[in-house]
């Protein structure tokens, strides 16, 4: 039988076939390609329901659905896992002129509603003016929250514990490197300690957080601690 | 209502369709497509900073995908393929602008199937969600032909794309 043909037939029944006979057969070039037609006219033909599937009522029902959701910042502490593979994805995102502020305490980037001439600049802070071609998607959501709490959605560990560090004056030792790149979501608060933060961030099950005075040791918990 | 709230709602009525367009041609789903549109709204409702009208659009289209490549990428193989996602090699190329040209092209490559069992088969797979066994079933001939006639309406398709690339 042709291997494509056997494609096509795993594709009849996909859940009968495990992870490694996929792997395997997609493995084959010819395969491959015959997939990726499979799931490219999936697409188009998934883009053609769109039109009729879309009305105004669909479109106020969904909005109803999001205003009348609680809003995430009104909750207390929201902590869950978010962890997916790493992948940082890069947008083009044209023409966005933004001030990048740079502080030396938790190096937020402010959007630039602020006049030019503004006066705030008392505090030692150095402002640079960048024009962005092209941001990580990470840069953007990540930051575009102003001087209060920071809210980190499916952000990888290593760049919340980065910010926490510089913020808190401390050093951060991975004792294995897995859990940097296990994403979260965490809402940081600015009267939070840095016990109270550890404390927080120890909820999550796939790592713990040591303090051994101005160090912080990361371990990922696979063997099951509880 | 605040001036934040209200200007959301104008993004959101303006560029749902869109949003939800995207999300669709890469998930498949209706649900899950709704689903992700509503987060990148939560998002920005929880976020403080107001977008640019002229930008706004991109940037949402650019969140949209995002966070369906990372639903792909979570998944290992064999889940993906009971949903007929993209395998990592092709999620580079989506851009929104990409994914318009390709189907644009195909749309056009599905009408010129030949011979005409081709386009049939896709149409009643794709269109009407028969499985293969069903479309033979109702055409009367065995699986392996409509294998067959899949495999060349699949092969023209992607000389279709090749084309259109140039």
């Amino acid at each position: 039988m042709r291997k494509t043909e056997q494609l096509l037939e795993m594709l009849e029944h996909p859940e009968r076939y495990s992870e490694s006979q996929w792997q395997e057969i997609l493995a084959d070039d010819e395969c491959r390609e015959l997939y990726s037609m499979m799931a490219k006219t999936q697409g188009a033909f998934a883009a053609d329901n769109v039109d009729a599937e879309v009305t105004d009522e669909m479109i106020d029902a969904e909005w109803q659905r999001l205003s009348s959701a609680p809003h995430k910042k009104a909750e207390i502490a929201p902590l869950w896992h978010k962890i997916s593979a790493a992948a940082a994805i890069v947008v083009a995102f044209f023409g966005i002129t933004i001030a990048a502020v740079q502080t030396n305490f938790f190096g937020f980037v402010q959007s630039k509603e602020k006049s030019e001439n503004d006066t705030e600049t008392t505090v030692k802070e150095e402002r640079t003016e960048v024009t962005l071609d092209e941001v990580t998607i990470e840069q953007i959501t990540d930051t575009i929250a102003t001087a209060e709490p920071h809210l980190y959605d499916n952000v990888p560990l290593e760049q919340i514990l980065n910010d926490l560090a510089a913020r808190y004056n401390v050093t951060v030792e991975y004792r294995n490197a897995d859990a940097r790149s296990l994403r979260l979501y965490y809402e940081w608060q600015p009267d939070y300690t840095l016990d109270k933060v550890i404390e927080m961030l120890n909820n999550f099950e796939s790592f713990t957080i040591q303090r051994e005075g101005n160090k912080l040791i990361v371990e990922s918990s696979q063997e099951g601690k509880q | 209502m605040t001036d934040k709230k209200l200007q959301i709602e104008r993004l959101f009525r303006k560029h749902y369709r869109a949003m939800y367009r995207l999300a669709c041609i890469l998930l498949h789903d209706g649900d899950e497509s709704k689903d992700i549109v509503h987060d990148v709204f939560a998002q920005l409702l929880a976020n403080d900073a107001l977008l640019g009208e002229a930008t706004a659009e991109a940037f949402l289209l650019s969140c949209v995908r995002n966070r369906c490549l990372n639903e792909i990428r979570n998944r290992k193989t064999h889940e993906r393929v009971k949903q007929l996602f993209m395998l990592d090699e092709d999620l580079e190329y989506t851009s929104p602008e990409e994914l318009e040209t390709e189907i644009k092209a195909l749309h056009v490559g599905i009408t010129k199937l030949f011979p005409p069992i081709c386009r049939e088969i896709i149409m009643l797979h794709f269109a009407e969600g028969l499985t293969f066994r069903e479309i033979a079933e109702r055409m009367g001939v065995s699986e392996t032909t409509i294998y067959k006639h899949l495999r060349g309406a699949l092969n023209q398709l992607r000389q279709t794309l090749k084309n259109a690339e140039q």
